[in-house]
Order: C-alpha cells, then sequence, then structure tokens
C-alpha cells in the first residue's frame, strides 16, 4: 500500500511537471500566433487599407481564441479604439516580457498613426516576435526536461520522507 | 429658396464622431440655434464652437451659448478621439484624404482637419499632429435649382456656370441641380454623374435619383472616368480649376452636358483666368447662374 502510494505520489508530481513543461510551449504558440496576426493586419493594409475593425472581425486564430485575445479585441459592446483593446488583449497573453512590451508598444499606435508609420511598427513588432520564439523554441525542449525531472525528484523525495 | 423645403442632415449623426463629453453639450443646444449652425469645430485648448449664420458660438457645460472665453475647452484627448472615431480606428485608411486636409464620412460630407503637417517633395505626406477638426453640417434644399430646371425642361439641357463668392450656397445649389435634374418633378429624369473630389457635395439624403457618384479621385480623372464608363447625359462637378480645362472639354465633346461651380463675384472676373477664358471659347456653358446673398438666383445666358 506504501508503495502503491509513493507511485502515486511520484506520478502526480510528474503530472504536474508535464503541465508546467506544456505552458512552456503554450507561450511558443500564443507567439507564434500573435506573429501570424501581425503578419495577416500589415498585409491586409498594404493591400487594401480596410480598416482593423475588418482586419480582425474576418481573423480566426485557435490559440488567441483560446486564450480571449480576439474575444477581447472583437468586443462588440466595447467603445475604446483598437489600440486600447489591444494593449489589454496582450496582457492575457503572457508573453515573455521583452515580447509583451514590443506588443504593447506598438498597440499603443495601432490605427493612430499614418500608414508608413503603420507598417514600419508592425514590420518591427513581427522581428522581435521571430526573435522571441526562436530563443523560447531553443531552451523549451530543454525546460521541458528539467520540468519532468525536477518534478518526478521531488515526487520521489516527498514519497521517501513521508515512507 | 423661399418656401423651399429644407432637409437637414441629421444633425445626431455627428455625434457618433465627437468624444462623448462634446456630445452631451451638443445634446443639450435649443433647436433654434441648429437650425442656422453649419459647422461643428473643435481647437486643441480653445473653445470647442458651433457656426451658427456666419458667426462662431461657443458654448457652456449646460450646452447654452456663451462669450468665447467661457466655452468648454477642447483638450487633445478631445481631438485624438475625434479623429479616432471619424477614422473608425484606422487612421492609414484616410491616408490620400488627409494630405488633402480632410476625413471623409461614411454617410456623406467630411470632416477638414489641420496641424502640424509632414512634408516631402511631392507636398503634404501626413500630419504629425491634428490639432483643429471641422465638421460641416450639410443641408440638402431640394428646391434651390428648381428655376435651372425649369429652363432646362423647356428649352432642353444646356453647359451651365454657377458662380459667386465663397459661402453662398454654390455646393447647395449643385446638389438641388443634381436632384432635380435626375428626378421626374420636371420629365428630365437625365443620368447624372457627379464628380465629387472632396466628397462634400453627395448627400445620403441624396440616393434614389438617376446619380452615379464618383468621389476622392482628382476632379479631372473622375470627369474622364465617367465619361468613357457610366454614359452621363450630364455631368456635376465643384470648383473648377485649371487641370479639368482638358477632361471637361473631352466630355463636352462627347455630347455630355456639363454644370460646374467657380468662385468669383462675376461672369467677367472668372473669365480673366486663362483656363476659363478657353473653357469659355470653346462653348461650353451656355448659361451662368450668380447666387446672390439670401440664395437669391439670377440665371442670365452667356
Amino acid at each position: 500500500m506504501e508503495l502503491v502510494g509513493a507511485v502515486m505520489l511520484c506520478c502526480a508530481f510528474f503530472f504536474l511537471g508535464v503541465v508546467a513543461s506544456r505552458s512552456e510551449k503554450v507561450i511558443c504558440d500564443r507567439i507564434y500566433a500573435l506573429g501570424k496576426l501581425v503578419v495577416h493586419i500589415r498585409s491586409s493594409i498594404l493591400a487594401t487599407r480596410i480598416p482593423l475593425s475588418q482586419i480582425f472581425g474576418g481573423y480566426e486564430d485557435n490559440v488567441l481564441n483560446e486564450c480571449g485575445f480576439l474575444s477581447c479585441i472583437n468586443n462588440p459592446v466595447s467603445t475604446e479604439d483598437y489600440a486600447k483593446r489591444w494593449q489589454k488583449a496582450v496582457k492575457l497573453l503572457l508573453l515573455p516580457k521583452d515580447a509583451e512590451v514590443s506588443a504593447l508598444g506598438v498597440g499603443a499606435e495601432l490605427g493612430r498613426c499614418d500608414l508608413k508609420t503603420q507598417i514600419e511598427q508592425l514590420v518591427y513588432l513581427e522581428k522581435v516576435l521571430e526573435d522571441c520564439l526562436k530563443e523560447q523554441r531553443r531552451t523549451l525542449e530543454g525546460k521541458q526536461k528539467v520540468y519532468k525531472s525536477v518534478s518526478l525528484l521531488i515526487g520521489v523525495v516527498i514519497s521517501i520522507l513521508l515512507l | 429658396m423661399d418656401g423651399g423645403e429644407v432637409i437637414y442632415s441629421d444633425i445626431t449623426s455627428l455625434f457618433k464622431y465627437l468624444p462623448e463629453k462634446l456630445t452631451r453639450i451638443l445634446a443639450a443646444v435649443p433647436e433654434k440655434i441648429w437650425v442656422g449652425a453649419t459647422e461643428i469645430r473643435l481647437r486643441t485648448g480653445s473653445p470647442f464652437t458651433i457656426t451658427v449664420k456666419g458667426k462662431s458660438v461657443a458654448l457652456n457645460n449646460d450646452g447654452k451659448p456663451c462669450p468665447i472665453s467661457g466655452g468648454v475647452k477642447c483638450t487633445k484627448k478631445d481631438i485624438d478621439d475625434c479623429i479616432s472615431l471619424l477614422s473608425r480606428y484606422s487612421l492609414y485608411t484616410f491616408e490620400e484624404t488627409i494630405k488633402k486636409g480632410y476625413i471623409p464620412l461614411p454617410d456623406g460630407g467630411r470632416a477638414g482637419i489641420c496641424g502640424t503637417a509632414v512634408s516631402g517633395t511631392s507636398g503634404i505626406i501626413t500630419f504629425s499632429e491634428i490639432t483643429s477638426v471641422n465638421l460641416r453640417i450639410h443641408r440638402l434644399y431640394p428646391n434651390f435649382a428648381y428655376p435651372l430646371a425649369e429652363l432646362f425642361r423647356k428649352d432642353g439641357p444646356s453647359g451651365t456656370l454657377v458662380f459667386s463668392p465663397p459661402g453662398l450656397g454654390k455646393t447647395s445649389f449643385l446638389r438641388s441641380a443634381a436632384v432635380l435634374l435626375s428626378g421626374a418633378e420636371f420629365g428630365l429624369e437625365l443620368r447624372t454623374a457627379l464628380v465629387d473630389e472632396r466628397s462634400e457635395v453627395f448627400l445620403p439624403e441624396m440616393s434614389g435619383r438617376l446619380i452615379d457618384v464618383i468621389s476622392g479621385c482628382r476632379k479631372s480623372e473622375g470627369i474622364e472616368l465617367v465619361t468613357r464608363s457610366m454614359s452621363p447625359q450630364i455631368i456635376i462637378c465643384d470648383e473648377l480649376s485649371e487641370s479639368d480645362c482638358e477632361p471637361l472639354m473631352n466630355a463636352q465633346n462627347s455630347g455630355v452636358v456639363l454644370i460646374a461651380s467657380a468662385h468669383g463675384n462675376s461672369l467677367e472676373g472668372i473669365f480673366r483666368r486663362p483656363f476659363m477664358k478657353k473653357l469659355f471659347d470653346s462653348g461650353i456653358f451656355d448659361y451662368s447662374v450668380n447666387i446672390g446673398d439670401g440664395y437669391s438666383v439670377k440665371i442670365e445666358r452667356i
């Protein structure tokens, strides 16, 4: 019985480690999804000059939907401009600091500046997100192994202590 | 204009372009003031005013007229919010019109803007800061051009030059001409093309008529385009300039009747301009319409 309990404890902690490692992957997915959206905004503006309401209204992405980013942007009862909505929505993504600061900075001028400046800002944000994503992916595998190993180790230690 | 019906642009339709602080004040303005109002003006750091019969009227917090010094002032945030609302939160969409100093409204009309311009080799590129906004309150006087429509009904349509000093109603006359000539009231129902370069002639109240509208492009391009593709019987355009000369003459050669406006106190003064003289010599215009004070209309054969 004690052995069964110890195994279950180790599994529980290992599961926690797996969850923690998946959250690291979620961050990568969100950075990737945000990058795709920024590319979409830039190319839509360049090609058609359509307003942001149409750009965001017609955009679908599972990752951005799940974390509430698109709901925040497309909130039908909001009277705020897209710059303010973007600021709120970016905070839902829980991005790494550098990416979040850049996304918030660019978002502060979203829909408020001329075409050339708007495009330049979006290109800048694309680059920042690209670099951030590369960095996150590089460290992702290592982090996932660390989370799983450490959590299993903690489970084993606690099991031994309790036994 | 006596006894003529006036169709007002719904003033409240402009409220959606203004911050709440200002719409609350405007909602309290008495009806008798709105009747003569032509503009709503916002200026950073200055009192918010409406223009009534040519005079600027400042408003206090209760929507009552007050001395300019006592009026509610507009802040930078008010202007920024107004621009966000005018541009539907997408300023880049209006890149081209902003260079020309205005933002067209989706339901007709336009908002004039000015501020700190950024210039390049080809002129103004954009504005780094917008500090003034002028929302025009448009009105349709459907029977203003009644005398001209009556003349066309009797003698057939002919090229017409509408002139007056600024602010006396040339644009209103052209609107009425578009409505009456394309409508059934005088049995004319002419295919009418309106070349509305600065999106200030056509109003939603003019819908339902046989009017094709091209806006947002230079008049010269618009005139050529509609002549080629819309086979109009009448072309109406506002504020002639030199670049409109060739396209207008080409359109006339295609058999299209032209009704256009120009600033000026007299025909002699207008035809002293070389391009206007050229148009006159080409025989484009058979009639002149002089708009005077109090919307008086005087039609003469040229």
